[in-house]
């Protein structure tokens, strides 16, 4: 045993001798006096939007998370995707998830509005790398997707059907969301609760106290978080024209495990049009079935992995050299009071600038979101979001200038593409797991449209990202993050 | 009135000293009781336990989840004092439960978990794995990590 192993031994051990009487039992008197609530119908329920794009990646990272639930007994058999196997059976995780759309519109163009409901299945290979996945619509029709690799960023996405989803529509165009199965590459699994933490690292959320029920009549607790924006030309409306709008989104999650048993997403812009999705996992339970469920005779090839890598550079390991991390960069009140100190922090400590000036908050204005524009003095500006926090002092992010995207490189580790930065030499990416981590990496600058490779780190252990650039002398140039 | 299944008071009498090392290996000895009444209480009105079928399992996990809770609202004042504490662990002698707490905190929970049941109860990846709820491979790429991180802050 080496000395490292003796001294965690002593750790461990001085932690787990300095208590020696467990805590007794709460009151069950005062554990009863807590009444649960519909939350399906709680006031203060908020309606919510999103470009379709971005609601529809949250809807499969929700449908990931969702596979965590608990279990229950229940069986579905399809005639001919029996679940008994001919030739020998497969164990696989099997899920079964309602998804219900409600939407309210009075907008121009208006068109889907009313309520729908359909069902999607998944059944998950483990061993085998591999996902069957369906949709059936209310007019029974399907909707079907084999998904081969990592479940959660597959390397091949085979698909056939075609939706039946009423998708609303507003201003001509699809700008509410899509249907779920619509994604290039529908995201619907990943492995066990604890290994998608996504639930209990939302942050920037509210934890409500109190225990309430989800639409199945379960005991959860809701983590909801809000946003306020605005609709603009992106989202078909005139050039020039903006409406604000709400998106609230609310996780019903196990009060003891924490896993996820509901998702519920509302938006609403005031006079244009409400829309309530919903996403409940009825049944999730291992089960074997008939390997031939995950044959893609008469599927179509709709992804390919090899055909998106393109050139790439490794990135190496590196020390931090920020203790803020991840893409909303939190500082604590103690280090800025103001959006103008918070920025100002930004620059020296992110950046690494020796001068960094930001604007001065106006004498008497309000606390909430903020734009400034920091500065070295020297010709280098990065355009900040500052907006203050219920307990951490400010959130910042970049609002404009470097956006970045991630996706699934070889074997399975993360793929970063940065926009092209003018007198970028190299790139320092830090990265938030989800376990909690703080790493990082150093790449030189590729030329051309960058894409830097992060090496032993799959994009489903990422929880948040900082990346910065830098010149050939160490000046930040643009810090972001996803 | 909230009906709770006295099973879980059994199973909490076997398990409940144990349950309460294991909080205090995730969130320091002082603060484990109520991360283990909170568990168990969160227990009470949750349906999990009627499905699960591993109660022991179910209970770890609460009790890492509640620590994952609990653990957040500590975060930033935890880092900022096992930078100024690490300097101060030695070698092989007695470890203060309190210099102890601050190492931990140089993990996540999930890793603190891992090393935990690993450490002081000498179980196997697998055991691990079953306890936690995840899977072998994640408690051995949890423990690697942690060993790295553990033997960095140590030095």
């Amino acid at each position: 045993m080496s000395d490292l192993d003796d001294v965690i031994r002593q750790v461990v051990r001085s932690l787990a001798t300095a208590v020696t009487e467990p805590p007794a039992l709460p009151d069950l008197s005062n554990v009863a006096a807590v009444e649960p609530a519909d939350t399906t119908k709680a006031p203060g329920q908020q309606w919510r939007n999103a470009p379709a794009k971005g609601r529809l990646m949250a809807l499969a990272a929700a449908v990931v998370v969702l596979v965590a639930g608990g279990v229950l007994a229940a069986r579905l058999v399809r005639d001919d995707r029996p679940d008994v196997a001919a030739v020998g059976p497969t164990v696989v995780q099997y899920q079964r998830v309602r998804y219900e759309l409600t939407a309210d519109l009075s907008c121009d163009g208006a068109s889907g509005a009313g309520s729908t409901t359909l069902t999607l299945e998944t059944w998950q290979d483990a061993k085998g790398a591999r996902v069957y996945q369906r949709a059936t619509y209310p007019d029974g029709s399907l909707r079907e997707a084999v998904l081969v690799g990592p479940p959660n960023r597959p390397e091949k996405v085979y698909s056939q059907g075609e939706s039946r989803l009423d998708v609303p529509t507003c201003w001509g165009q699809h700008a509410l969301l899509d249907d779920p199965m619509d994604a290039t590459v529908p995201l619907l699994f990943a492995q066990g609760p604890s290994a998608v933490p996504s639930v209990d690292e939302t942050t920037e959320g509210t934890l409500l106290p109190e225990i309430m029920t989800d639409s199945e009549g379960r005991a959860v607790q809701v983590r909801r978080s809000i946003v306020d924006g605005f609709l603009t030309d992106v989202d078909g409306l005139p050039p020039g024209q903006e409406l604000p709008i709400r998106q609230t989104n609310d996780r019903y999650v196990d009060p003891s495990t924490g896993v996820l048993r509901e998702v519920v997403w509302t938006d609403e812009a005031p006079g244009q049009y409400q829309v309530r999705e919903s996403l409940t996992v009825l049944v999730t339970e291992t089960r074997e079935v008939d390997p031939a469920i995950f044959d893609t005779d008469g599927y179509q090839l709709t992804y390919d992995l090899d055909a998106e890598l393109g050139d790439y550079a490794t990135a190496e390991p590196a020390e931090p050299t920020t203790e803020i991390g991840g893409g909303q960069l939190w500082l604590p009140s103690p280090k800025a009071e103001t959006a103008a100190e918070a920025g100002s922090a930004f620059g020296r400590e992110v950046l690494g600038w020796d001068t960094a000036l930001a604007p001065a908050d106006q004498p008497g204005q309000e606390p909430g979101p903020t734009f400034l524009t920091i500065s070295d003095g020297a010709g280098h500006e990065v355009p900040l979001l500052a907006f203050p926090t219920k307990d951490r002092g400010w959130a910042l992010q970049q609002a404009s200038g470097l956006n970045t995207s991630m996706r699934l490189g070889p074997d399975g580790d993360t793929l970063i593409d940065l926009p092209s930065t003018a007198d970028s030499d190299h790139v320092e990416i830090h990265v938030r797991t989800a376990a909690g981590e703080l790493l990082a990496w150093r790449a030189t600058t590729p030329p051309g449209t960058p894409a830097v490779l992060l090496p032993a780190i799959a994009p489903q252990d990422i929880a948040n990202m900082l990346i910065v650039t830098f010149d050939g002398e160490d000046n930040g140039l643009t810090a972001g993050g996803s | 009135m909230t009906v709770v299944d006295m099973s879980l008071g059994e199973v909490y009498a076997r398990h409940a000293l144990a349950l309460t090392r294991f909080a205090s290996g995730l969130v320091g000895p002082s603060d484990a009781p109520d991360v283990v009444s909170e568990a168990m209480a969160s227990l009470m009105v949750s349906q999990a336990w009627s499905e699960a079928v591993n109660h022991r399992a179910l209970m770890y996990q609460a009790v890492l989840y509640q620590a994952k809770t609990f653990r957040r609202a500590r975060y930033r004042r935890l880092r900022r004092e096992h930078r100024a504490a690490l300097r101060e662990v030695g070698g092989p002698a007695d470890v203060d439960p309190d210099l102890a707490s601050t190492v931990m905190a140089a993990l996540s929970p999930q890793q603190r978990a891992v090393v935990f049941l690993t450490y002081w109860e000498d179980l196997e990846a697998r055991s691990v794995a079953d306890l936690l709820g995840v899977s072998e491979g994640t408690v051995r790429k949890q423990l690697g990590r942690a060993r790295i991180r553990l033997r960095e802050v140590l030095q």
